[in-house]
């Protein structure tokens, strides 16, 4: 008599590795061309205010599951490895950006304090990183770009720009489309928890079929955001969020 | 019997990583299906972000019939889904969702109070419309939200809304906050927002339970003498342009913002606090940052709180 306790084993292995190959497979496709970056700054709201947190590291963690569940490459950042040199020495080349910080508009322009594990924190402008982007007579546009920090989200935020995303929403008629670009970004004071709050339910749906339009939508109205915290956004409320090359932005300068 | 006739008898390397590996598998599926992990230590940002529940063919009716109704008075186009009964693990609130879908692409999701069957969130889904002509104005934006709440039985707060126009719906956005016993309500409310014209583009409803108040709630001064207390032991008072503000008596629903160690998922109910809003420089150079404390009126342990960005 022909026993096959082995086959079974065998092929419950092969059930279990095909079982976690597809769950691999649709957990996003898999790309290693498209670089994205993550920064939080865990000393200012940690350190610099004499109280832990775990908001930061939870932020970066979403982007970084999101990212890579869209098909990018992301590397993440805090602390002292968060600081305004390797966020530029990145950032041109960066076709997903995330940041958790603070930011404003500074007397140097637009832009967001990086980490550098300190409560001295160097300020990274819009004009820097428009710099590093900037091609002969034109800006190369990111994918997907999110500005988790105050004001950058604001209408006179030239923050986008840096980015090659135009301050434009697409419409139901498909003008005002920009392709593969999208923006997402807070108006005025934003509150952490709300943020985060917002952000879970933004990327949950971003990561589970939604477009980044109706996951921004989703969010606003299924988060309590009653402290008064407004995300914003602007690009093309159909994209998915997943990666693709870059395309010039004229208007952008 | 033959020898390899048991194979747990008879273990071979080979077999040993299997069983390994199955174990392991199982684990793995457990860990992934049942969320029990979250169920025990409340949510975060690794568990699901909803559950779903159980619902009996009848509560399922009496939702899809009420989400249809809603539909119906709004001029939402399309077929109701199946009713689907979840937990949002945030905020531990359950509801019905019913989704909508029409030929011509139209999509809104409703999410139904399982127990009153009223609206808990609207989402008319798609891109704001930049043609659809600017009728409403600010002033008369109130109004019109308050004539589409009264159609769809939505209670709301007592006092004057505030009225905002949002830039990434490209519309009018009037929230009441709610009051209990004259006492703010942080995180509660009804928000409504208005396409230009005055449609209805979404709306959310937020009614936490509430714990009773306390007998001999703590006074302002003790609460304030806390605050102050907190803000002297974490340094706050010697940054520049340090304020404190007066507490404030409230009603909040706790977080973990003061006790990381807790799970995310907000407090069930709401509890009496002082609100304290402190103001100062954390960082050189920046603008001064803001910090909320909520103290227990009950015996001023701090219940939550949050922080700009």
């Amino acid at each position: 008599m022909r026993h096959d306790g082995g086959f079974r084993w065998r092929r419950l292995a092969l059930l279990c590795l095909s079982a976690n190959v597809a769950v691999a497979m649709t957990a996003g496709p898999a790309s290693a061309a498209y670089q994205a970056s993550v920064y939080d700054n865990k000393t200012a709201f940690t350190t610099c205010i004499g109280q832990s947190s775990t908001i930061p590291q939870s932020m970066r963690t979403m982007a970084v599951n999101a990212f890579r569940y869209l098909g990018y490459t992301p590397s993440s950042y805090e602390a002292t490895g968060f600081t305004s040199s390797t966020a530029l020495s990145r950032v041109g080349a960066d076709q997903a950006f995330y940041v958790f910080s603070h930011g404003d508009h500074y007397y140097t322009g637009w832009g967001f304090r990086a980490d550098g594990g300190a409560c001295n924190q160097a300020i990274v402008t819009s004009g820097q990183i428009k710099a590093k982007r900037l091609v002969s007579g034109y800006v190369k546009s990111a994918n997907l770009v999110v500005a988790s920090t105050c004001h950058l989200g604001e209408t006179a935020s030239d923050f986008p720009l840096a980015f090659g995303i135009d301050k434009l929403r697409s419409t139901p008629t498909g003008a005002n489309h920009q392709g593969q670009r999208f923006f997402l970004g807070y108006s005025g004071v934003a509150w952490t928890d709300e943020m985060y709050a917002f952000e879970s339910k933004f990327w949950k749906s971003a990561t589970t079929g939604s477009n980044l339009g109706d996951a921004y939508y989703y969010a606003l109205r299924n988060t309590s955001l009653l402290k008064g915290t407004a995300p914003n956004w602007w690009g093309s409320y159909t994209y998915a969020g997943v990666p693709f090359p870059p395309t010039p932005c004229y208007t952008c300068l | 019997m033959k020898p390899n006739c048991h194979p747990r008898l008879a273990p071979r390397p080979g077999r040993r990583l299997l069983a390994t590996l199955g174990v392991l598998c199982a684990a793995l599926v457990l860990a992934g299906c049942t969320g029990a992990s979250a169920k025990d230590r409340g949510w975060t940002i690794a568990d699901p972000l909803w559950s779903p529940l159980p619902q009996t063919r009848s509560q399922a009716e009496v939702a899809r019939a009420r989400a249809v109704a809603i539909a119906h008075a709004l001029g939402i186009p399309g077929d109701p889904s199946a009713v689907r009964r979840e937990r949002d693990m945030m905020y531990a609130l359950d509801y019905d969702l019913v989704e909508f879908t029409s030929a011509a692409g139209d999509r809104a999701e409703m999410r139904l109070d399982p127990e009153t069957h009223n609206p808990l969130s609207i989402v008319r889904l798609g891109p704001p419309d930049p043609s659809e002509p600017k009728t409403v104005t600010e002033d008369a934006a109130p109004g019109r939200a308050v004539a589409l709440a009264a159609m769809l039985g939505i209670p709301l707060p007592a006092g004057r809304p505030s009225v905002r126009w949002m830039d990434g719906i490209e519309g009018w956005e009037v929230t009441w906050t709610r009051q209990i016993d004259g006492y703010r309500v942080m995180d509660d409310g009804v928000v409504i927002d208005l396409t230009p014209s005055g449609r209805l583009k979404g709306l959310s409803v937020w009614a936490t339970p509430s714990a009773p108040a306390p007998a001999n709630p703590i006074s302002a001064d003790r609460a304030a003498e806390l605050a102050r207390g907190i803000a002297t032991e974490r340094g706050w008072t010697g940054k520049p342009r340090y304020t404190q503000d007066q507490p404030e008596m409230v009603w909040v629903r706790g977080n973990n913002f003061w006790d990381p160690a807790r799970s995310d998922t907000r407090e069930p109910l709401l509890k009496l606090a002082w609100s304290v809003h402190f103001s100062f420089i954390a960082v050189e150079g920046d603008e001064p940052h803001q910090v909320i404390l909520w103290f227990s009126a009950a015996d001023g342990s701090i219940l939550g709180g949050d922080q700009t960005a």
